[in-house]
């Protein structure tokens, strides 16, 4: 199902600086592939043809130009000086900063274009444009963020029980930041370590009397943790299409026609979903060999063929990228992130681990070779007392 | 003998977990009250991991996340057993 988003949904980190936070006026990415006049003298019309390369260009427009720790001015001062001057590292989204939505990470970034604007009666305001050197890398987001989440009510309860007014995102045992929360006795407000109920209720180790209402709750990690509780499933990234079936044919080795290129690789898992009348079903997770562009094989010994229904990807086999930024770190001494896979959700392997984290801000594009397993998930290291904030996203290649 | 051995970090639920995890159709299937009784093993790089779920073994040994170790059986011992301390004179 489509959605749509306004402009509380997009959110810009570059070199794990959180720009949105400097109330960016604009942002806009842009892809362009170059084209060249190839008519000639005879020709009637003017003709255009590809250059064969791919060109993306990011644009931020009227952010408040702010010289504090963190903030724009800090963010976006350098311009490269030399031709080995270190790329930037910039992630960007328009369908909210939420797990499993789609991001765009960019690889070898420069800021091309500073522009500092001081207008009579304005704030002063800041525009940049960031060149991008190599390739635009989307994939799905694995670990946001946190934000701020309203609360409606805590209960009258030992441990009380957290109402939020939409899905909190909170992973067990995370760590969380209540704020503003009036009514309760005893008061809620402060750090706790949150047991998830549902999307949208959790549990602080509060013994409350009287309940309370309003507020937020804001999550940040200050332990150890993971996201194997609530994966990224690759099968559900909107950046994939899920490719119509046409029929499933009898054979030892059912052959599956698609009305259109399905774009497999031998060897790939596939989920087929919705497929009916076969005998025996082909529903599920199969390994294809692929016969031609709109045909493949799998697995299955099928007695009676069927129609219908769509296959998608449940994995990849050219590796990808995964990219890190740590917006905040106050306290701790050092910080390991992971992405990690797993084929069946029962074994999580490493896939990237980025480099240790001292420092704020900080940001990491890694590349990860071979097969990236369907579901993704995210790990946190955290050595000593403090507290972080990171996002974490990965681009399948 | 052949061991399995991590090349890189794994985590997987424990022999007394499985079922639970199994049943529910996997970690994130999991309830509150189900991933409160999981335990979960966490194999670093280079440690064995002979008790990985067997759904998951092929395909980590394809993958080359594990591999298979040949290990030498302990060859039976061919003097006296151990605690016999060969006394003067025998053998002769």
């Amino acid at each position: 199902m489509s959605e749509r988003y306004g402009p509380p949904s997009a959110f810009l980190l570059v070199d794990g600086y959180d720009l949105i936070a400097n109330k960016v006026q604009t942002l806009t990415h842009k892809v362009t592939a170059p084209q060249v006049r190839s008519d000639g003298l005879a020709d009637e019309w003017e003709e255009h043809s590809p250059l064969g390369v791919s060109m993306a260009e990011i644009t931020q427009e009227g952010a408040f130009f702010d010289t504090a720790a963190l903030k724009s001015h800090a963010a976006l001062k350098t311009l490269p000086s030399t031709p080995e001057t270190a790329p930037r590292v910039v992630c960007l989204g328009f369908a909210t900063q939420w797990k499993g939505k789609p991001f765009i990470g960019f690889e070898g970034v420069h800021n091309e274009a500073y522009e500092v604007i001081a207008t009579r009666g304005d704030l002063q305001k800041a525009n940049v444009t960031h060149k991008v050197t190599g390739a635009r890398e989307p994939g799905q987001i694995i670990q946001e963020i946190g934000r701020q989440i309203t609360i409606l009510t805590s209960s009258v309860a030992n441990p009380t029980v957290i109402t939020t007014a939409e899905a909190h995102g909170i992973a067990d045992g995370q760590t969380v930041r209540i704020a503003g929360h009036t009514g309760s006795t005893p008061a809620v407000d402060g750090d706790h370590v949150a047991t998830v109920l549902t999307t949208t209720t959790f549990t602080v180790p509060v013994n409350v009397s009287v309940g309370g209402s309003g507020g937020t709750v804001i999550q940040y990690n200050s332990a150890d943790w993971d996201t194997e509780a609530d994966p990224i499933d690759y099968t559900a990234d909107i950046n994939q299409h899920p490719i119509p079936i046409t029929s499933s044919s009898v054979a030892a080795a059912s052959v599956i026609t698609t009305p259109e290129p399905h774009g497999f690789t031998s060897t790939q898992t596939v989920l087929v979903a919705g497929h009916t009348g076969s005998t025996p079903t082909i529903n599920g997770e199969r390994v294809v060999t692929v016969l031609t562009t709109t045909t493949f094989t799998i697995p299955v010994n099928v007695s009676v063929g069927g129609t219908g229904g769509t296959a998608v990807a449940a994995d990849s086999l050219a590796g990808g990228y995964g990219f890190q930024q740590v917006t905040a770190f106050t306290g701790l001494t050092g910080f390991i992130g992971k992405i990690r896979d797993s084929a069946d959700d029962i074994t999580y392997a490493d896939l990237v681990e980025f480099a240790d984290v001292t420092a704020a801000p900080d940001a990491e594009r890694k590349v990860a070779a071979g097969t990236v397993d369907r579901y993704l998930a995210f790990k946190g290291d955290v050595t000593g007392t403090g507290a972080i904030t990171v996002f974490c996203g990965f681009s399948r290649s | 003998m052949k061991r399995l051995k991590a090349k890189i970090g794994l985590t997987y639920p424990d022999a007394s977990s499985l079922e639970i995890v199994r049943e529910a159709g996997g970690l994130s299937k999991l309830t509150p009250e189900q991933r409160a009784k999981v335990k979960l093993r966490e194999i670093k790089p280079g440690e064995w991991c002979d008790d990985v779920p067997k759904e998951s073994r092929e395909h980590l040994i394809e993958k080359g996340t594990v591999v298979l170790v040949q290990i030498e059986e302990p060859k039976a011992h061919e003097g006296f057993p151990r605690g016999q301390r060969k006394q003067k004179g025998e053998g002769k």
